[in-house]
């Protein structure tokens, strides 16, 4: 207690140099608290946009050759897939069967282009519970030939509930076609990456693109634990090749090439036509490793440099307590005098060095919590790449406890090291030396 | 018995490669209760010799006998223990800490960890608030109690450090030069203060000093010349 009470003392003794050295320990907590949340938010950001862009954590997706040779993007043995999910005995939340296409939205003089989702209503019911209907009815998607628009395209367009609009597309095999379907609901969809979707049945999607009605695209599975997802596209991923069923996996890199592999690679022509349909599975983790990677490298180069900041601060620190030795030699000498044991003057260089660790690391913790609420409220508009790096607009930053608490204790360990060697001169000091040198 | 005894005390300092014969043989006593001036010119060994009864420094050859214990038998640990049971200081230099106030100050030394046999340790929180109150009154400081030590004069700050070296209650008060850093009258008035105190507690007092003034107030004269006692008398017995 004596001896907290004086390192307390001690440390505003200087108070320049503490506040020096406190703001420089400050400086460090908050650059790397705040780094870390960040590239935490980010990743965070990535995964939920993705999940949600995508629809699920495994996607299984096929490729069909036509009779001249070049490839589609569809399932055309629907049964096959299905009954390979069903008899592998899966825990699944939910099996998505979607077909997707970006098309001309036409009505009167207006036109805009938009993806539209081929949806299953009878087989999706999240869908339906997550999206916010303006106008309309969502359900309706049920029959063929109808749309749900979101609220910033029904408005560009000048369409109303009930009104027959033009729908424009490539089929999978490189025609134009143009369908007319009716606007149903006009719905806020939260989207992903700033971008909405439009909604169409699976069947007018799938007459879209001219593929058979009960086809689909690919199908994406919904797991109740995300963690699982890596054993289930393994599982299957094993399943189809026995069955020679899996499209040859091609080493690909670069950022988007997960997001590729999933989607197919678009129509191309082969040399070797196969019958039916390859499969490919991928899942979240796939599509997110890139970006993931990018974050992660962000997140070591905040290490390294607060690593880095941190060394040049004990620096300064170790300095500073070999000053505070020489200032207080005869200080020293005096308490030893007194009976005070050199492990308590020890303890006592020790104890301030903590105190001032304690000190920096709180400030620091505050301005970070300060600035992070900030951030919090900040909102982005605007759709380039950025948009995958927030969700709904804003960037979802928190403070990260465990990472508070790893660089918390880095910090005051490394400030306890620092003042070790002149704690330990300090404790080592002859008393009469001590009183004799120091006046 | 002495409360300290010197027998044949010898020390040497290095100095660059040759040696300083600080003190060349010293023998002497010091009784219990006593107020003893050891009295020299600069260098002759007053401080070595304050150093060794404090625990401070020890012998190059010889013993130094304190309360039937050689300082050469004990550790660093037990050292610290002695000094802190049984010896007070003050310094020429006052050297209080200066972030404590009078009264902090005052106290400090019963916060250093009481051991059995200290006289204090059975004292509670009360007894040594209202000790340190007693001893701020005796050297008439009881109404600077929360001043900070730059803020008082060099008597009051040395007035500070008897209190403080007595704090404990321990026989025997060290202080090389106390009175050094002072005018004359402060001095005396130091000098008066620590003869009261010797008086009431019984404290045994062993001080330095040029001042050839002060060897009238003191039971017990011990004159060092080059290292050796030159005189060595009683003014009064006990
Ligand atoms: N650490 C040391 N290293 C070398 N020589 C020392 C050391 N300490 C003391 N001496 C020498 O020992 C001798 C005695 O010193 P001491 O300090 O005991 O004298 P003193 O009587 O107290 O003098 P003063 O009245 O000036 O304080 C002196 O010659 C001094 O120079
Ligand atoms: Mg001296």
């Amino acid at each position: 207690m004596t001896w907290l009470r004086l390192a307390f003392r001690n440390v505003f003794r200087q108070k320049k140099r503490s506040i020096l050295l406190a703001s420089a320990i400050a400086f460090g907590m908050l650059a790397i608290t705040l780094l870390n949340s960040l590239t935490l938010a980010m990743g965070t950001a990535v995964k939920t946009n993705f999940s949600a862009a995508l629809g699920g954590h495994v996607y299984i997706s096929g490729e069909v050759v036509s009779p001249r040779n070049y490839t589609s993007n569809r399932i055309n043995e629907p049964e096959f897939i299905q009954q390979l999910i069903a008899d592998s005995g899966f825990d699944l939340v939910e099996v998505k069967y979607r077909s997707n296409v970006r098309g001309q939205v036409i009505f009167g003089s207006q036109s805009d282009s938009i993806s539209i989702q081929g949806i299953d209503l009878n087989n999706e019911t999240k869908l339906a519970k997550r999206i916010e209907v303006r106008r309309g009815d969502f359900s309706q998607l049920g029959q063929s030939n109808t749309i749900a628009l979101p609220v910033k395209q029904a408005r560009a367009l000048g369409a109303n509930i009930g009104d027959t609009v033009l729908v424009k597309a490539n089929t999978t095999s490189g025609q134009q076609n143009l369908l007319q379907w009716q606007l149903v609901a006009i719905i806020v969809d939260q989207g992903s990456f700033g971008r909405s979707n439009a909604y169409a049945s699976l069947s007018s999607v799938n007459q879209l693109i001219n593929i058979e009605t009960n086809e689909f695209q690919k199908i994406n599975l919904v797991l109740p634990d995300m963690n699982q997802m890596q054993q289930v596209t393994d599982t299957l991923k094993r399943q189809l090749a026995t069955l020679n069923k899996a499209k040859p996996e091609v080493e690909e890199s670069g950022l988007f090439s997960g997001m590729r592999r999933m989607g197919g690679t678009g129509s191309t022509y082969v040399d070797n036509p196969w019958q039916g349909t390859q499969f490919t599975v991928t899942n979240l983790d796939d599509v997110t490793q890139q970006v993931m990677s990018l974050v992660n490298t962000l997140d070591w180069i905040a290490k390294a440099i607060f690593v880095i900041m941190l060394l040049i601060t004990l620096v300064g620190i170790s300095n500073s307590y070999r000053m505070v030795l020489l200032e207080r030699i005869a200080e020293i000498g005096n308490m030893r005098a007194m009976g005070a044991q050199a492990n308590n003057v020890f303890r006592l260089f020790i104890y301030e060095a903590g105190i001032l660790a304690i000190l920096g690391t709180s400030a620091g913790l505050v301005v970070a919590q300060i600035a992070i609420t900030v951030i919090q409220e900040l909102t982005f508009t605007g759709r380039g790449p950025q948009t995958m790096f927030t969700v709904a607009g804003s960037i979802p930053a928190s403070l990260d406890l465990v990472s508070v608490a790893l660089s918390s204790a880095l910090i005051l360990i490394m400030c306890l090291l620092a003042a070790y060697i002149p704690a330990r001169n300090a404790a080592k000091l002859d008393p009469a030396e001590a009183l004799r040198t120091g006046t | 018995m002495s409360f300290i005894d010197f027998q044949q005390v010898h020390k040497t300092y290095p100095l660059g490669k040759t040696e300083v014969h600080a003190l060349r043989g010293v023998s002497l006593q010091v009784d219990e209760g006593d107020f003893v001036t050891i009295s020299g010119p600069s260098g002759s060994g007053k401080s070595t010799i304050l150093n060794m009864i404090g625990c401070i420094d020890t012998p190059t050859q010889g013993d130094v006998i304190i309360d039937g214990i050689a300082t050469s038998t004990l550790n660093d640990k037990q050292i610290t223990c002695l000094r802190h049971q049984k010896l007070g200081f003050i310094f020429q230099n006052f050297n209080l800490i200066p972030v404590l106030s009078v009264y902090e100050n005052v106290e400090f030394p019963l916060l250093l960890g009481a051991g059995k046999n200290d006289p204090y340790a059975s004292w509670s929180a009360q007894e040594k608030r209202q000790w340190v109150q007693h001893l701020l009154q005796e050297v008439g400081l009881g109404d600077y109690a929360n001043r900070k030590p730059a803020e008082l004069s060099g008597g009051q700050r040395q007035r500070v450090a008897i209190a403080r070296a007595l704090a404990t209650k321990p026989v025997l008060v060290l202080a090389d030069e106390p009175t050094a850093n002072l005018d004359s009258k402060t001095g005396d008035q130091i000098i008066t203060l620590m003869r009261d105190m010797n008086q009431s507690l019984g404290t045994t007092f062993v001080f330095s000093s040029h001042d050839p003034q002060v060897l009238d107030v003191a039971d017990h004269v011990v004159k060092i010349i080059d290292g050796q006692v030159d005189a060595d008398y009683r003014t009064r017995t006990l």
